[in-house]
């Protein structure tokens, strides 16, 4: 891993809903520049990670910080951070355009920058179609693009690949090691190691509300497969976690031993 | 923030159609009141005194009959459409955001969240203003052209009056709307707050009729939101309909702060 100032620092996060403990504990950072994928099973607790990172949640513990800030501190959090939680905030009566011009509005940008993101996008031909009859892709192109509106540093995105066709996977991910190679900074959050394994510069992978281990995706896999590093960390594999030897992990920069069974 | 609200009201069907369904519940009202029930009242002698009641003749009769709430006399102190469509305006512009995930991306842009209340508030204001216009319009017109009204000669109350009582009947609406507005946040289920609020109003009519007919509270049933609406609204005006739109704004403030401090504290 580089060794710039980290963009995101997330440490010793946890957060419960009622008797359900959520987030126990998350720790790891991500720098400008690279990719950062936040792996887990579903129910893990990337999107409560998440959530809080945006200011959506508060923690209960730790802290989550966007350039040292929390979110709500940035001066104008939506030309720093641009994100895409479960595809949401779309209504299915409004047209692509509608929903860039109500955003544009909320963050103050000119709508003269709607029509150049609908390009980038993709999206120009269906721009003026209401989103009824959108795809789960096309949704998720939209939702990219309200998060691009404002022109960030960082892209905070909740299973981005979910619904989308094989070309839009390709041009997500073309998409992404773009944006990163101009020095933006992407946390993302997946379940699918072969999109990890595409387009991640460095990894986290997370289960049962902790993080379990973190660092830069080739160090990590430079002497298992990330499926059976994987599969060897979560419960999802647990009758495997015998064959699995922390020890030998080379390259492992930050291992929460203590949950390893 | 605000220009950002209006876009969210004005780019959805739901919207229009509850501003739609309460213009044509004050015509309809109207048109009963002015046109139907008098052209039926032959058929029935004490529906001609009922008739008698509402007539548009004077000009007392005919400021009466400008409750933009709808249908003057057939409304007063009761459950109107237009007073439903305006409380489920206010919850519209709250709820639509949590049922389609637009909060989300209002808190993202503003995470300080009293913005977020404060321009939704803002918007209920500005469609309140906008939709109590219409109404005023509408009932307005519907009284000058009543059959009652010009077989006495035409309009003859004056401009002043008529203006100071569709100006409160509009005025009215907003502390409404943001009653709507504030039940929604709170609540942030649409059919949930749709049922509350109608059930709200339901309510407040049978506890005024409660109130009303036990002497030690009798006095209490003049406030009741939905009688304060009738005071505000009525045709006398004066400082009685000014302590009720005062109370109104009160309700209307508290409840948006409750919602408010509510939205602050919650999980997104």
């Amino acid at each position: 891993m580089t060794t710039t100032s980290p963009s995101i620092e997330i440490s010793h996060l946890a957060k419960s809903y009622g008797s359900t403990q959520a987030v126990t504990d998350v720790s790891f950072h991500a720098e400008s520049g690279r990719v950062l994928a936040l792996l887990g099973p579903n129910g893990a607790g990337k999107t409560t990670t998440m959530r809080i990172l945006l200011g959506l949640a508060t923690a209960e513990s730790g802290h989550a910080l966007i350039d040292g800030k929390a979110y709500p501190a940035l001066s104008s959090p939506a030309h720093r951070v641009g994100a895409v939680l479960d595809a949401g905030g779309l209504h299915t009566d409004r047209t692509a355009r509608e929903h860039l011009r109500i955003t544009a509005a909320m963050i103050g940008v000119g709508q003269r920058i709607i029509s150049p993101v609908l390009q980038q996008v993709g999206l120009t031909e269906a721009a003026d179609r209401p989103v009824r009859g959108y795809s789960r892709g096309m949704r998720q192109r939209l939702a990219l693009a309200n998060a691009l509106l404002g022109d960030p540093s960082i892209l905070v995105l909740d299973e981005p690949a979910n619904g989308l066709d094989p070309a839009g996977i390709r041009w997500l991910r073309q998409y992404l090691r773009s944006f990163a190679a101009q020095g933006g900074t992407v946390l993302l959050s997946t379940h699918v190691l072969t999109e990890v394994a595409l387009v991640a510069d460095d990894l986290v992978i997370i289960d049962r509300g902790r993080s379990l281990i973190s660092g830069a995706l080739d160090a990590l896999t430079a002497e298992s497969d990330l499926e059976q590093l994987y599969l060897s960390m979560t419960s999802v594999g647990s009758d495997q976690h015998s064959q699995y030897t922390p020890g030998n992990l080379a390259g492992s920069t930050s291992t929460d031993r203590e949950t390893l069974r | 923030m605000i220009r950002a609200e209006l876009l969210k009201m004005t780019t959805t069907k739901a919207p229009k159609i509850a501003a739609a369904v309460g213009i044509l519940g004050v015509a309809a009202t109207g048109l009963a009141s002015g046109w139907l029930l008098p052209a039926i009242s032959h058929m029935d002698p004490d529906l001609q005194d009922s008739v008698a009641q509402m007539a548009t003749s004077t000009a007392d009769q005919q400021l009466a009959a400008m409750n933009v709430l709808g249908g003057g006399s057939l409304s007063s102190g009761s459950v109107s459409i237009g007073l439903i469509a305006v409380l489920l305006l206010g919850a519209l512009i709250a709820t639509t955001d949590f049922r389609h995930g637009g909060i989300i991306n209002a808190a993202l842009a503003s995470p300080r969240r009293g913005r977020i209340m404060g321009a939704k508030t803002a918007a209920t204001v500005v469609a309140m203003v906008v939709l109590g216009l219409c109404y005023a319009f509408v009932q307005g017109l519907l009284v000058a052209v009543a059959p009652s009204t010009l077989g006495a000669g035409g309009f003859s109350a004056s401009w002043f009056d008529v203006a100071d009582v569709l100006g409160r009947g509009i005025l009215v609406l907003i502390p409404l709307g943001v009653l709507g507005l504030a039940a929604g946040m709170l609540i942030r289920s649409q059919s949930a707050t749709f049922l509350v609020l109608i059930g709200a109003a339901v309510a407040d009519v049978t506890l005024g009729a409660i109130l009303a007919v036990i002497p030690a509270t009798s006095s209490w049933a003049s406030y009741t939101p939905l009688a304060l609406v009738s005071t505000a609204t009525g045709p006398s005006g004066g400082a009685d309909a000014g302590l009720a739109l005062g109370i109104l704004t009160m309700m209307a403030l508290a409840a948006a702060s409750v919602a408010w401090v509510t939205l602050r504290r919650r999980d997104l």
